[in-house]
């Protein structure tokens, strides 16, 4: 079986960040990279669907020469081939990252095409859809687990009281969401055979009717606030009092 | 050319051990906090720990090692990474920059292998080195006795031949990990008249395992910070094959000076990580906590000393890089090594002290970690030779 799976490097989702004085672009000084959680995620599945299979998993991903630094991570963790279709920093929308991807990938037959539901940093959901519909295959999206079965794969969403369950022919595309596994740590052994592999480097073109971005805007940070509303029994109807004021209880 | 660059696998390394530590040792550290967080709660009334705890702290070990982070220091040929001292620095740093929590365990320490034990012959690799590399099974290094620190020339335990096996009688105090070692590593005079004229000569080196007759673990010793750790170990007519010498008879002294240099190393790169987390929660406290108006860190006291520890802690990790480099190109580093302990360990006490002073009354609260940090930062200028040690090898290298 061969599988590949998409990864975005994005912002460490932990990290605080500031935005460029023109708003165009995220202050990267002193910034942690790393996958995108979801696309973590999606690399565990690449991986033990091959563990489990058998074939040979590839990760892609669209970005800088920086983002190598994830393609290293996916394969210390056991992916077998990396591809960075290699820009040159500037931001591309999911229109044309989709564009790329299927333009370097339709020569090579996968049986299952792994992404994340939605990048951590834009968070569009939209990639993994477009591929699949670019390339004519079923695509299930928000998935949170993946069973193959000769050439059939069932996919499982998660709903509100229960599960959806998709039946698709392969080859496939899957969004895959946090949930689904619990992504490996990479361990010493794999870092030091990623070292040896291979990453293979293609130079896409950007179209030039793309999406254009006007700002980033940074949201609000949420705040917490401590109110000790009394000591004790005397606390009681002040705490019922806050409850009135904020609706929670008529 | 002097290049600064940090290898890409060393990066990749540090960032596998932040993965680790972030995802997978942080939960076991807040299930676990009771135990963290107040000494006596993790101590029997021996003064050992509590297996809970200890079950624990294996826990992570073994996990650490499955990954092959534990024994990384240490020759691909008995399972470990070949991690040069650099990356160990590296490595080392990015651990202890996590705190003093379960994370004290996942890189090894006197429990665990060191190069020294490279000089076991291939069963005991086998049968003992391996199993450490793995995290299986742990150690401990016992040199000290109630007279006998840094001055090996007062050794009282000795080891007499008999036929092809030794009869060993003594007492080590003060021994890491010596109350669960699966073995001990112990120095013993086997050649009393050599000893007495040469002082460093006539010391053996013998591997000891736990279930040998007479070997018995003394009282738990009650320290600064309560690891459960230290303990005595009392020998009494031990029958010892002599295949268990480490390395060669009578040289068990400069088989001991083979790790110290690295062991040196490894408590100031612990000193550079803990310095740099206390230097970001000061930071973030200076920045939260507000006095008289303003953020304590507008206050030119604050600033102060902030400045002069983000300056020491950039000196300290300077020395470690220089220190740890030259160590990889097989070179000497005696004098280096001491001076990076003494000056690393003195630069987190005085980061730890400063954090405690920002942080003022929270700082001597058990809620923050900072006053255990304290405790500890001050243990650092006691173990692997203290200040005064450190600085009698540098002055010795100034041919005073």
């Amino acid at each position: 079986m061969n599988v590949l799976v998409c990864i975005k490097r994005v912002p460490d989702t932990g990290a605080r960040f500031e935005l460029t004085a023109d708003a165009q672009e995220i202050d990267t000084r002193n910034m942690e990279y790393a996958i995108s959680p979801h696309e973590e995620c999606a690399v565990e599945e690449a991986i033990r669907l091959v563990e489990k299979h058998g074939g040979s998993a590839t990760v892609l991903t669209l970005g800088s020469e920086a983002a190598s630094e994830q393609i290293r991570e996916a394969l210390a963790k056991g992916v077998e081939r990396g591809v960075l279709l290699e820009t040159d920093g500037k931001e591309w929308d999911a229109g044309a990252t989709a564009q790329a991807i299927v333009e370097a990938i339709r020569a090579t037959p996968f049986d299952v095409i792994l992404f994340g539901n939605e990048c951590a940093d834009a968070g569009n959901y939209q990639v993994g859809v477009r591929v699949a519909q670019q390339l004519g295959l079923p695509c299930v999206t928000g998935i949170k687990a993946l069973e193959i079965n000769g050439g059939m794969a069932q996919a499982k969403c998660e709903v509100a009281g229960g599960w959806e369950v998709y039946e698709v022919p392969m080859p496939a595309v899957f969004t895959v969401k946090e949930g689904i596994n619990t992504p490996r740590h990479p361990s010493l052994r794999g870092i030091m055979a990623a070292k040896k592999k291979e990453i293979g480097r293609v130079k896409p073109t950007q179209p030039n009717v793309q999406l254009l971005k006007k700002r980033l805007k940074k949201p609000p940070e949420r705040s917490g606030k401590v109110e000790i509303l009394g000591q004790g029994k005397e606390a009681a109807s002040a705490i019922v009092a806050k409850l009135k004021e904020l609706g929670v209880i008529q | 050319m002097v290049d600064f660059t940090i290898p890409e696998e060393i990066q990749m390394i540090c960032r596998g051990l932040r993965s680790f530590l972030e995802k997978e040792v942080r939960p076991l550290e807040e299930q676990y906090k009771r135990y963290l967080e107040d000494e006596r709660a993790r101590l029997q009334d021996d003064g050992s720990l509590v297996p809970e705890f200890k079950s624990v702290l294996n826990h992570v070990r073994r996990r650490s090692a499955d990954l092959g982070y534990y024994g990384m220091h240490m020759p691909p040929e008995v399972g470990g990474g070949g991690v040069s001292r650099v990356g160990m620095f590296y490595a080392l740093r990015e651990v202890f920059h996590h705190g003093l929590g379960l994370n004290v365990v996942v890189l090894s320490g006197p429990e665990g292998p060191s190069p020294m034990l490279l000089q076991f012959n291939e069963p005991q690799r086998e049968k003992y080195l391996r199993p450490l590399v793995r995290g299986e099974m742990t150690t401990c290094f016992a040199l000290t006795e109630p007279e006998a620190g840094s001055d090996i020339k007062n050794l009282k335990t000795r080891a007499e031949k008999k036929g092809d096996h030794y009869i060993l009688n003594g007492m080590k105090t003060f021994i890491t990990n010596a109350a669960d070692a699966d073995f001990a590593q112990v120095f013993a005079v086997t050649d009393p008249k050599t000893y007495k004229e040469h002082g460093y000569m006539g010391v053996t080196a013998f591997l000891v395992e736990r279930d040998t007759p007479g070997y018995q673990v003394g009282k738990i010793n009650r320290s600064l910070i309560d690891d459960g750790s230290q303990a005595e170990l009392i020998f009494e007519n031990c029958k010892i094959p002599k295949e268990n010498v480490i390395g060669q008879e009578g040289m068990g002294f400069y088989v001991a000076m083979s790790w110290l240099g690295i062991g040196r190393l490894n408590i100031a790169a612990w000193s550079v990580g803990l310095a740099q987390y206390l230097l970001e929660r000061c930071v973030e406290y200076a920045n939260l906590r507000t006095a008289f108006g303003k953020p304590i860190g507008k206050y030119q006291h604050i600033r102060g000393m902030l400045a002069e520890s983000a300056a020491e802690l950039y000196a300290a990790e300077q020395m470690l890089l220089h220190a740890s480099w030259k160590m990889d190109q097989g070179e000497s580093v005696v004098d280096e090594s001491s001076m990076a302990k003494w000056y690393a360990t003195n630069m987190l006490y005085r980061m730890a002290d400063r954090a405690v002073q920002i942080h003022g009354g929270m700082g001597v609260m058990k809620e923050l970690p900072i006053e255990r940090i304290f405790r500890f930062a001050r243990i650092l200028r006691i173990v692997e030779g203290t200040d005064e040690i450190q600085k009698e090898t540098i002055a010795k290298s100034l041919e005073l």
